[in-house]
């Protein structure tokens, strides 16, 4: 019997090293990677924009990426706006290689919709591609 | 002959007036898409609570004074991924509302006199966020370089003010008062 006894103490042991990982990875888990999600809607900024304008339509969208094509209308610092529709906030530094009138197509995180600019916004947008 | 001169001289009065009315409009109003929104309630010796959005849309009419202001709540983004989840779903319940306006107006100001060294601007507006609205009047430290006026300023709020309800469970790791500070960079539109 005396012989069991270190057994259970290093079970008990393996016991709460696992559960305390566990919960630690449930405490300090990773921020979604926007990035590498697959896409749930493709659609044209103009299409987004009126969407999101409807409450009842716009739950749908929000917190799920999306892919938004169309035309370059501003540029600020790490932001483009496509079509004057959808402000897009891009993880990494891409701009530089973008200009107005050029026709984009991006991937992020639907934010949601501003009523005071009607505008859509995106985070952590990634460039799919541009020509 | 008459006629059609008479008209396009009333067509171009109005395509001027239209168009030094638009010009008007235009020039007085100062707009940040991208203004800096942290909010901070941490509690010593407990993980910091504390979110960002560097999203939030600002416009300041320097003819009127008015400003208005907008945040989305799903744009604060938390360094801990669990507590921005549980900010969005339990405490500010982001689907039900999903932004936070503050509309409010400048005392005392005129945008002339702003020049690059900081001026302090009183401002009262109402705070409207998860369906409440509070009197909130405070200090802006205002600078204008260029076409570009910088306001920055903070303020201190409750959840209590807003009907947030903390769990107990949590209550001692969340600061009673919330700090929220703020930093636009308003350009002219």
């Amino acid at each position: 019997m005396k012989g069991k006894k270190p057994y259970i103490l290093l079970s008990i042991a393996l016991l709460l090293i696992v559960l305390s990982i566990i919960t630690y990875n449930y405490m300090y888990k990773e921020h979604r990677n926007i990035a590498t999600e697959n896409v749930s809607f493709n659609v044209s900024a103009s299409t987004l924009n009126s969407d999101l304008s409807l409450p009842d339509k716009a739950s749908k969208y929000i917190d799920k990426v999306v892919q938004v094509h169309g035309t370059v209308t501003a540029i600020e610092q790490n932001d483009v706006v496509i079509d004057d529709k959808v402000q897009v906030s891009f993880i990494k530094n891409v701009t530089s290689g973008l200009s107005t009138q050029k026709k984009i197509t991006i991937k992020g995180r639907c934010v949601g919709y501003d009523d005071l600019l009607e505008l859509v916004k995106i985070d952590q947008a990634t460039l799919i591609h541009d020509n | 002959m008459m006629k059609k001169s008479n008209r396009e001289i009333i067509m171009l009065f109005f395509v001027l007036v239209g168009g030094i009315t638009s010009q008007l409009t235009a020039q007085d109003k100062y707009l940040d898409k991208n203004g800096i929104i942290i909010f901070e309630a941490s509690e010593k010796l407990f993980e910091e609570v504390k979110a960002m959005n560097e999203s939030a849309t600002v416009i300041l009419n320097t003819e009127t004074n008015q400003i208005a202001s907008l945040a989305l709540m799903k744009g604060f983004r938390f360094k801990n991924s669990l507590m921005e989840e549980h900010f969005n779903e339990n405490y500010i319940e982001s689907e039900t509302y999903p932004k936070a306006t503050f509309k409010g107006k400048l005392i005392d100001f005129n945008a002339n006199d702003l020049n690059e060294k900081n001026t302090e601007v009183s401002v009262e507006g109402v705070l409207e966020l998860h369906g409440r609205k509070k009197q909130i009047d405070t200090k802006l430290n205002m600078q204008k370089i260029g076409n570009i006026i910088s306001m920055t300023g903070e303020f201190i709020t409750t959840p209590n003010d807003f009907d947030i309800k903390i769990p107990k469970i949590v209550r001692n790791k969340i600061a009673k008062e919330v700090n929220v500070k703020f930093d636009f960079k308003l350009k002219k539109k």
